[in-house]
C-alpha cells in the first residue's frame, strides 16, 4: 500500500512539474534556453522552439539525461538528431520518462523554414504514448509550433505552442497544452540575457530569467531562476572539438537537486577555429 | 457553419482594404482604462482620431485646443510648439518638429498620422475648399452573438439578439459638424413594443467652431469637461497606465457627443465665446435618464436609489426604469488665457425630478442626497521653464473640498517626470466627475502619484509609476478606512520603426472583496500582480506580426488566490498598404476565476476597436476583414469564436460584450461622400 501511495505521489508531482517536453519539467528550463539567441542555439534548443533548427548549420546529435529531485522513478531521457536534408532542416526527437510502473514516451519529427530575413518558423509532429502497469497503455498525436523573430542583431523573440489542439489518449485523458514566449538579448558575444514565460495547462505560469556567459569560446555558463517552485538553476557547458558536454542542475528548497547531463556531437565543431578567425581579422 | 461559409465567401469577394486601427499606444491606454471605456461607452475620441487621420491637423494653423484633442501631447510641448511658431514662423516640414524643444522622435512618430504641415499660402485655398467640400459619413453596424445559452436568455428579452447601430455625420475639418445616431442593444425591441420609434437610443448634435468670437456652439448632445475633472468630466479620459506622462486632463470644455453610450453626456445647448484673453462657456441641458426608483410607502414618495448607466432596456424590469427621471443641468466656465498661463472658474448645477437617496449603508454616509447638487472650482495651469504645473480646487454645495495639483517636468532631454497630489474629502461629491484618482469618482481619497519616462539609449525606454493612496472613509465592499499602492515598470525596446517589444510588470495592493454586510468585519488588502510581454513587428510592408503573453495573479478575496494567463498571436495582412486589410488572432486564455480576468484589445473593424475581458479556459480566434472601395465605401466583417476547453467549468455571461464560449459576428458598412 505504501508503495502504491508513493507511486501516486510521484506521478502527481511528475505531471505537475512537466512543462517542456516529455520527461523534462519546467525546472529544467535552462535546457535549450539558447533558442532565444542566435549565437547560443544548439541541438537542445529545437525542443524548446523548433524554429531554432535553422540555427544548426551542420548535422548534430544530442542526448539528455535528467533525474528530477534525484528520484530514480522520474528519470527522463531525450535524444535528438538534426539533419540537413534535401527538403530542408529536419530533426528527429525521441524522449522517454518514468520507469516500469508508469512511463511516457514521445517520438517526434521536426522541420523549420526561414521566412524572410527576420522570421523563422518550425513545426514538430509527435507521437506520444503512456503506459501504466495494470491499467494498459494509450497513445495520442501531438503538434508543436515555434516562431523566432529577429528584432535586431542583438534581440530575438520567440513564441511556442505545444499541443494547442490537444490529442486524446482516451476519452478523459488528453495531452497537456503548453505555451511559452520570451526573448533574448545579446549584450555582447560573451553575455546574453534571456526572459521567458511558460504556461502549462492547469499549472501556474513559470517565469524564467537567465543569463548566458561565455568565459571562453569553449566554456559557457548559464544561470538563472524559474518562479515555478522558486527554483534557481545553473549549468556549465564545455566544447571539445566536435563534442559538447553540459552539466546542470536546478534546486528545489524541499526536494533538492535535479541534475541534468547533456552530450552533443556536431558534424562541424561549433567552436570557431582560432587560426581562421585570426586570418579573417 | 453556415455563418462561417458566408464569411469565407465574403472574404473571397473582398478586393481592397481600409486602415481603421488605432495606434498601439492608444490600444494600450484603452486596455489600461478598460473599465472606464466600458462604463462610459464614449467612442468620440476614436472617431476624432479617425477624422484627424483623414484631415490631419495642420501644425501651422492649429491652436492649443485642437492639439489637446489628440490627448497625447503634453501641454508643455503644445506651448513650446506655439512659442516656436511665433518666434520662427511657420514650420517648413514635419521634420522641423524635432527642433521644437521637448518634441522627441518617438512622440512625432506616434502622432505622425494625425498631423501635417502646409505652407501658409495653401491654407487659405484649403479652407476655401473645405467650406464647400464637407464630408458626409453614413455608418451602419450590426452584430450578433451566436450562442445557445444566449438564445435561451432571449426568451426573457423582449427583442431579438442583434445589436444595431446607425450613424450619420457631416463635417468639414474640425469646424462644422452635425449628425445623429441610433443604437439598439441586443435583446431590445425594434419598431415595436416600447420602442415603436425604432432604436432604443437616439442622439443628435450640431457643432460649429471658430466663427467670429464664437469658439464653439453645440446643440443637441454634447459632453462637458472642466478643469482636472474634479467637478465635471464626461469624455473619455485615461487614468494610470503605461503613458506615465499623460496625467493631465486636457480637452476643450464643450465637445459634440456622437457615441452610443446613453448616460455620460448632456442634451441641450452650449457655447464658448472668446473675448480677448477670456473664454466664456455656458451650457444648459435637460434629458431623461434611466434609474432605479425606490418607494417610501409611509410618506407616499419616490426617490432615486441608483442610476442605470449601461443603457440596457431588454426586459420588462429594465423597461420599467427607462427614462424615469428628468435631469436638468446648467453650468459654465470662465477662462483667462495668457501665453503660458491659464486660470479658470467652473460651476455646474444639477436638478433631478426625484430626490437621490442611496441605500442606507455606512459607506453611503456622504453620498449625494436630495434633488439638487452643485459644484464649483478654480483651475489653473502654467508653464515655468521646463515644467508645466496644473491643478484644481473644487467644492460642492456643502463646501466639502477636493484638491488636485500636478507637475510635468522635463528634467533632462532624456528624462521626463510627472507628479500628482490629490486630496478629496470623504464628504466631497460630484455627479459627473472623472479626475486622475484611484476611484472611479473623485471622492474619499488622498494620494500621491509619481511617473517617470527615461530614454535610456536610442532603442530603449523605461517607464515607471508609483501611486500611494488612502481612503479615509469606507467604500463599496470595503468596510474600513483603507490604503493601497500601485506601481508599474515597463521596459520598451524599439530597435527600428517597425518593431516594438515591451515587458511590463504591474503590482497593486488595494482593499476590496469584503462583503456588503457586516458578517466580514474587516476587508483585507488584495494584491494583484501582472506581467506582460508584448511584441509588434513589421515583417514586410504588407505583413505585421504581433504577440502577447500575460500572466496575472490576484488574491483580492481572502484565501482565494486566482491566476490568469493569456497568450495570443496576431497577423495583420495589408497588401501594399492599399485598401484591403485583414487581421487574424489566435488566443488561449486560462484563468481560475473572474477576478483574474485579463483585458485585451481587439481589432473588430470598428473605429475604436474593442477591449474585451477574458476569463475561463478557452481558445479564441477572430478574423477581421475590411475593404475600402474607391475610398468611399468601406465594409468590415469581424468573426470571433471562443471555444471553452472541454471539462473546464462554465463561467457566467456577464453581458453581450463578453463572448466567452460563443461566436460573434459583426458587420459594418460605411459610406463617405
Amino acid at each position: 500500500m505504501k508503495c502504491l501511495l508513493l507511486i501516486f505521489a510521484c506521478l502527481k508531482f511528475h505531471s505537475a512539474c512537466r512543462a517542456q517536453m516529455t520527461g523534462l519539467p519546467a525546472s529544467s528550463a535552462f535546457i535549450g534556453i539558447g533558442a532565444y539567441t542566435s549565437s547560443h542555439a544548439n541541438i537542445f534548443s529545437v525542443s524548446k522552439n523548433q524554429a531554432a533548427l535553422i540555427d544548426i548549420k551542420k548535422a548534430a546529435v544530442g542526448v539528455i539525461a535528467f533525474r528530477p529531485f534525484l528520484l530514480k522513478g522520474l528519470d527522463a531521457y531525450s535524444t535528438s538528431i538534426a539533419l540537413n536534408s534535401p527538403l530542408g532542416k529536419v530533426a528527429i526527437i525521441a524522449a522517454y520518462s518514468g520507469e516500469v510502473l508508469y512511463n511516457e514516451s514521445q517520438f517526434g519529427i521536426a522541420t523549420a523554414r526561414k521566412l524572410g530575413e527576420c522570421i523563422q518558423v518550425g513545426i514538430q509532429f509527435n507521437y506520444n504514448s503512456i503506459r501504466q502497469q495494470g491499467y494498459g497503455k494509450g497513445s495520442a498525436p501531438g503538434v508543436e509550433i515555434g516562431i523566432l523573430i529577429k528584432l535586431s542583431e542583438k534581440c530575438r523573440v520567440g513564441i511556442h505552442a505545444k499541443n494547442p489542439v490537444a490529442g486524446k489518449f482516451e476519452e478523459y485523458e488528453r495531452l497537456q497544452s503548453i505555451y511559452s514566449s520570451g526573448f533574448g538579448y545579446e549584450f555582447s558575444e560573451k553575455f546574453s540575457l534571456v526572459f521567458e514565460i511558460i504556461k502549462a495547462e492547469n499549472l501556474e505560469a513559470a517565469i524564467v530569467v537567465g543569463v548566458i556567459y561565455c568565459i571562453d569560446p569553449r566554456v559557457m555558463i548559464c544561470t538563472g531562476v524559474s518562479t515555478l517552485y522558486q527554483s534557481p538553476w545553473f549549468s556549465i557547458e564545455y566544447l571539445l572539438k566536435k563534442y559538447s558536454l553540459s552539466l546542470g542542475t536546478s534546486y528545489h528548497q524541499q526536494l533538492g537537486f535535479s541534475p541534468t547531463l547533456a552530450i552533443a556531437f556536431h558534424l562541424k565543431s561549433p567552436v570557431p577555429d582560432k587560426k581562421k578567425v585570426a586570418a579573417n581579422e | 457553419m453556415n455563418n462561417l461559409t458566408c464569411i469565407l465567401l465574403l472574404l473571397f469577394i473582398a478586393n481592397s482594404l481600409v486602415a481603421q486601427e488605432i495606434p498601439p499606444i492608444v490600444e494600450q491606454q484603452a486596455e489600461d482604462a478598460a473599465d472606464v471605456v466600458e462604463e462610459t461607452g464614449d467612442e468620440t475620441y476614436f472617431q476624432l482620431l479617425q477624422q484627424f487621420k483623414k484631415n490631419p491637423i495642420d501644425l501651422n494653423v492649429a491652436d492649443a485646443d485642437m492639439l489637446k484633442e489628440l490627448q497625447v501631447i503634453p501641454e508643455m510641448l503644445i506651448n513650446n510648439l506655439l512659442s516656436y511658431r511665433k518666434l520662427m514662423g511657420p514650420l517648413l516640414s514635419i521634420y522641423e518638429l524635432q527642433a521644437v524643444p521637448g518634441w522627441s522622435f518617438s512622440l512625432i512618430q506616434r502622432i505622425r498620422t494625425y498631423i501635417t504641415v502646409r505652407q501658409a499660402g495653401n491654407v487659405q485655398d484649403e479652407m476655401k475648399k473645405q467650406l464647400v467640400q464637407g464630408e458626409h459619413l453614413i455608418q451602419f453596424r450590426i452584430s450578433q452573438v451566436i450562442d445557445k445559452a444566449l438564445a435561451t436568455n432571449s426568451v426573457t428579452y423582449l427583442g431579438s439578439n442583434q445589436k444595431i447601430y446607425f450613424r450619420y455625420r457631416y463635417h468639414y475639418k474640425n469646424n462644422l459638424q452635425f449628425g445623429f445616431l441610433g443604437d439598439r442593444d441586443a435583446g431590445e425591441q425594434f419598431f415595436k413594443g416600447s420602442q415603436k420609434t425604432g432604436f432604443d437610443f437616439y442622439s443628435f448634435h450640431f457643432q460649429v467652431k471658430k466663427v467670429g468670437i464664437l469658439r464653439t456652439l453645440v446643440l443637441g448632445d454634447f459632453s462637458v469637461n472642466m478643469g482636472q475633472g474634479l467637478i465635471q468630466w464626461q469624455s473619455l479620459a485615461f487614468k494610470k497606465g503605461s503613458e506615465v506622462m499623460s496625467v493631465k486632463r486636457e480637452s476643450p470644455v464643450l465637445k459634440a457627443y456622437n457615441s452610443a453610450g446613453e448616460f455620460y453626456f448632456h442634451r441641450g445647448v452650449g457655447l464658448t465665446i472668446r473675448m480677448g484673453k477670456l473664454d466664456i462657456t455656458a451650457f444648459f441641458s435637460r434629458k431623461r435618464l434611466s434609474a432605479n426608483i425606490g418607494k417610501d410607502t409611509i410618506n407616499n414618495r419616490e426617490y432615486i436609489t441608483s442610476f442605470l448607466t449601461g443603457g440596457y432596456h431588454r426586459t420588462a424590469t429594465e423597461l420599467e426604469s427607462r427614462k424615469r427621471i428628468v435631469q436638468t443641468s446648467a453650468g459654465g466656465s470662465l477662462h483667462y488665457n495668457l501665453a503660458n498661463y491659464r486660470l479658470g472658474l467652473n460651476a455646474v448645477h444639477y436638478i433631478y425630478s426625484l430626490p437621490i437617496e442611496r441605500k442606507a449603508e455606512p459607506y453611503n454616509l456622504y453620498s449625494v442626497k436630495g434633488p439638487k447638487w452643485s459644484n464649483f472650482s478654480i483651475d489653473q495651469s502654467f508653464t515655468w521653464k521646463n515644467s508645466h504645473w496644473f491643478g484644481e480646487l473644487a467644492f460642492d454645495n456643502q463646501l466639502n473640498k477636493a484638491f488636485l495639483v500636478g507637475v510635468m517636468l522635463s528634467a533632462d532631454p532624456k528624462i521626463d517626470l510627472s507628479f500628482i497630489y490629490r486630496s478629496v474629502s470623504s464628504a466631497y461629491q460630484a455627479l459627473s466627475a472623472n479626475a486622475f484618482t484611484e476611484g472611479t469618482q473623485p471622492n474619499n481619497e488622498s494620494g500621491i502619484y509619481a511617473g517617470m519616462a527615461i530614454r535610456l539609449a536610442n532603442a530603449w525606454q523605461l517607464k515607471a509609476f508609483v501611486d500611494i493612496f488612502h481612503h479615509p472613509w469606507l467604500k463599496f465592499q470595503v468596510n474600513r478606512p483603507s490604503e493601497g499602492s500601485e506601481f508599474m515598470v515597463q521596459l520598451l525596446y524599439t530597435p527600428h520603426k517597425g518593431a516594438e517589444l515591451y515587458c511590463q510588470f504591474r503590482w497593486r495592493s488595494k482593499a476590496g472583496g469584503g462583503e456588503d454586510n457586516a458578517s466580514i468585519p474587516y476587508s483585507m488588502n488584495g494584491i494583484t500582480r501582472n506581467l506582460r510581454l508584448n511584441l509588434s513587428v513589421d515583417l514586410s510592408r504588407s505583413l505585421t506580426f504581433r504577440a502577447r503573453a500575460e500572466n496575472l495573479t490576484s488574491d483580492n478575496k481572502v484565501g482565494q488566490m486566482q491566476r490568469g494567463f493569456l497568450i495570443y498571436s496576431d497577423i495583420l495582412f495589408w497588401p501594399n498598404q492599399k485598401s484591403f486589410k485583414t487581421s487574424i488572432r489566435l488566443q488561449f486564455t486560462e484563468t481560475t476565476g473572474y477576478d483574474s480576468r485579463i483585458y485585451a484589445y481587439e481589432n473588430d473593424g470598428t473605429m475604436g476597436g474593442s477591449v474585451l475581458s477574458h476569463w475561463g479556459k478557452c481558445f479564441r480566434y477572430y478574423l477581421t476583414v475590411s475593404n475600402n472601395l474607391k475610398k468611399k465605401f468601406t465594409y468590415s466583417i469581424h468573426w470571433a469564436h471562443s471555444m471553452p476547453v472541454k471539462g473546464s467549468p462554465a463561467l457566467p455571461i456577464m453581458n453581450t460584450q463578453q463572448v466567452n464560449g460563443k461566436a460573434e459576428i459583426k458587420l459594418q458598412l460605411m459610406l463617405i461622400i
